[in-house]
């Protein structure tokens, strides 16, 4: 009997569209007929995550076995927030050790490869930083996940948003903007934020812009950070900002962020330290456990029984 | 002589080319002209599973690749610590349990196998494993571009499951057999008791006493880390191997291998990073430990 099913070996519609398709039959990767191995995949579980970046199918089944700690990484285009998400990987799978924590796992290791090819040295070209995250219209972003074991024994699940900067400039200028959905979804969710200064932009000669782009978005998050732990990050610190600039951009984050804690960081610097400070300080929270996550699916996709009939 | 027989079932993990299948025709090799801390205690009733390595070995030539899509088993019957042990050891190509770790589907067959061992045994090859440089450790003194720039490049950062980094790999090798075994890790787990072998031990350590656990974290620190996190240390080992003792050739005859014979080489590191010359350390460690946990 032709049925549909995905073209995309990795993706079994029972669990989910890994697209991020509310509807399986929307996506374009499905396709009229036969699945080569329909006959062997008898009594064979699907795994409930497929390596990439979790939507919010997959976000169940992690929500599922606690509370994880959703990390908003915001900040502008090219403010160097995935680069720095690739560092943190790239210097776990060095061996730097979180403080009295071992890595337990990811659900998102092709992703975090991905973005890790990039900065290795390949045999064919030069290494890169990551390439830009592409803007979509989608509703929550992509989310990267760490889990860790604690000194008592229990897993810590930990999710970065990896989310375009059009969307916070976009949720900067208006709340309700139709293509900020992802970054009011981050702003609404998240336990922390990690906010991101890129030092390029202030150094340069676009420092007007950038200074008035992070005063709009450090003035909209402060509306609504509801006492949530922010964290400065001026990317890319190698690069000298004129005194003047730095102080201005500097008071207005104390205007509008006054609790927040200051990291400079730059991948340039010697043994990543402020980078591996930062991991050390966001992976190692007294209080691990995230708020209760708003996971809402629509009714086909959020019932594994009803999706499984469905199919 | 009369007792009991115990049957074990083993279930021996890794990638291709992790060295599982030398490792099999040696251990065969050793087992057959005795002098190992475990022992046969008759032939097995069919040895077709070693045969044909154990030939190409005995001419000093490396052992072929596993036929693709093939899984064949053979019991094994040994005496363990004066006990009988029947132990049914599995030969399969490497690619077979990574294609389904690329489709993320555990064959039902495969799913039995792993729920119904005793133990698991992961072969760990670090020269596969071993992480790339990257700029991180190893800083470029030029500007980096952004990939965006990169028009017409190789898309590097493709990644495809198969293709994950070593330790990425086994990482999520490890992590979808767990699932589909429905192995709960909310607190590090008792089964299944895992060994590790750090295969090709020659390749990747000249120095004596260096203890494979630490080797392991030193190379692969997350595979080590997530071993550490996920299973309790009464249920799980690390040991090191390297089964033909140096590396063969598929064409070029070794010569110490046809005069002294196979079993002249090999050796195994003890998890106290003492060199052993008996290759049965690694079963005869998984033996025990499933013994003690299941007792």
């Amino acid at each position: 009997m032709n049925e549909q099913y995905c073209n995309q070996a990795d993706c079994d519609a029972r669990t989910g569209c890994i697209f991020g398709e509310l509807n399986p039959s929307d996506c374009e990767h499905r396709e009229l007929g036969e699945e080569s191995d329909s006959a062997d995949t008898d009594g064979e579980s699907p795994m409930p995550w497929h390596g990439s970046a979790l939507g919010m199918t997959e976000l169940q089944f992690v929500a599922a076995r606690g509370r994880p700690r959703l990390i908003g990484v915001i900040g502008p285009h090219n403010a160097g927030k995935t680069t720095f998400l690739t560092s943190l990987y790239l210097k776990l799978s060095h061996g730097n050790r979180i403080p009295e924590k071992i890595f337990a796992g990811s659900f998102t290791l092709r992703a975090w490869e991905e973005l890790a090819n990039n900065l290795r040295y390949p045999t064919n070209s030069e290494p890169m930083f990551p390439r830009h995250t592409p803007i979509t219209n989608d509703r929550v972003p992509g989310l990267l996940h760490l889990a860790f074991r604690n000194r008592r024994r229990r897993i810590e699940d930990y999710l970065f948003s990896d989310a375009p900067g059009e969307w916070f400039s976009n949720w900067a200028k208006d709340r309700n903007a139709d293509n900020a959905e992802g970054a009011r979804w981050i702003a609404k969710n998240a336990d922390e934020f990690l906010v991101f200064i890129d030092s390029e932009e202030l150094a340069g000669k676009n420092c007007g812009t950038a200074r008035n782009a992070i005063t709009s978005l450090a003035q909209r998050l402060s509306d609504e950070l509801d006492s949530r732990t922010v964290r400065v990050l001026w990317s890319k610190s190698d690069l000298s900002i004129e005194d003047g600039i730095r102080q201005q951009v500097a008071e207005r984050l104390k205007k509008h962020l006054p609790d927040a804690v200051h990291s400079s960081i730059s991948v340039n610097e010697a043994n990543c330290t402020g980078i591996q400070e930062v991991a050390a300080s966001v992976l190692s929270p007294t209080a691990h456990q995230g708020r209760s996550l708003v996971v809402d699916c629509q009714s086909v996709m959020s019932d594994p029984f009803i999706l499984f009939r469905a199919e | 002589m009369t007792g009991s027989v115990d049957n074990r079932s083993i279930v021996i993990l890794g990638g291709p080319n992790t060295g599982k299948s030398h490792y099999a025709y040696q251990l065969y090799g050793r087992l057959r002209v005795g002098g190992c801390d475990i022992e046969l205690r008759r032939s097995p009733d069919s040895i077709t599973l070693f045969e044909a390595g154990l030939e190409r070995l005995n001419q000093g030539l490396a052992a072929t690749h596993t036929t693709s899509n093939t899984y064949l088993e053979c019991t094994l019957p040994l005496t363990v610590d004066g006990r009988s042990v029947d132990v049914c050891w599995p030969d399969y190509d490497g690619e077979q349990l990574y294609r389904q770790v690329t489709h993320r589907r555990i064959k039902k067959e495969w799913q039995h196998r792993l729920r119904s061992a005793n133990a698991w045994l992961l072969f760990v090859r670090l020269t596969i494993t071993k992480r790339h440089k990257d700029i991180l450790a190893d800083p470029l003194k030029t500007d980096i571009p952004t990939a965006d720039d990169a028009t017409g490049k190789d898309d590097v950062s493709s990644v495809n499951v198969g293709d994950l980094s070593g330790q990425a790999k086994v990482i999520e090798l490890l992590q979808i057999l767990l699932h589909a075994t429905g192995t709960d890790v909310a607190q590090p787990t008792l089964w299944p008791t895992l060994g590790v072998v750090v295969s090709c031990w020659d390749e990747v350590c000249t120095e004596d006493g260096i203890m494979p656990h630490n080797l392991l974290a030193t190379q692969a620190p997350l595979i080590h880390q997530f071993l550490e996190s996920n299973w309790q240390a009464k249920s799980r080992f690390i040991v090191g191997l390297s089964s033909t003792g140096k590396p063969l050739s598929q064409d070029e005859p070794d010569e110490g291998y046809r005069t002294k014979g196979p079993e002249s080489f090999g050796f195994s590191i003890n998890v106290d990073g003492i060199r052993n010359n008996d290759l049965t350390l690694p079963i005869s460690k998984l033996l025990e430990l499933a013994n003690s946990n299941e007792s």
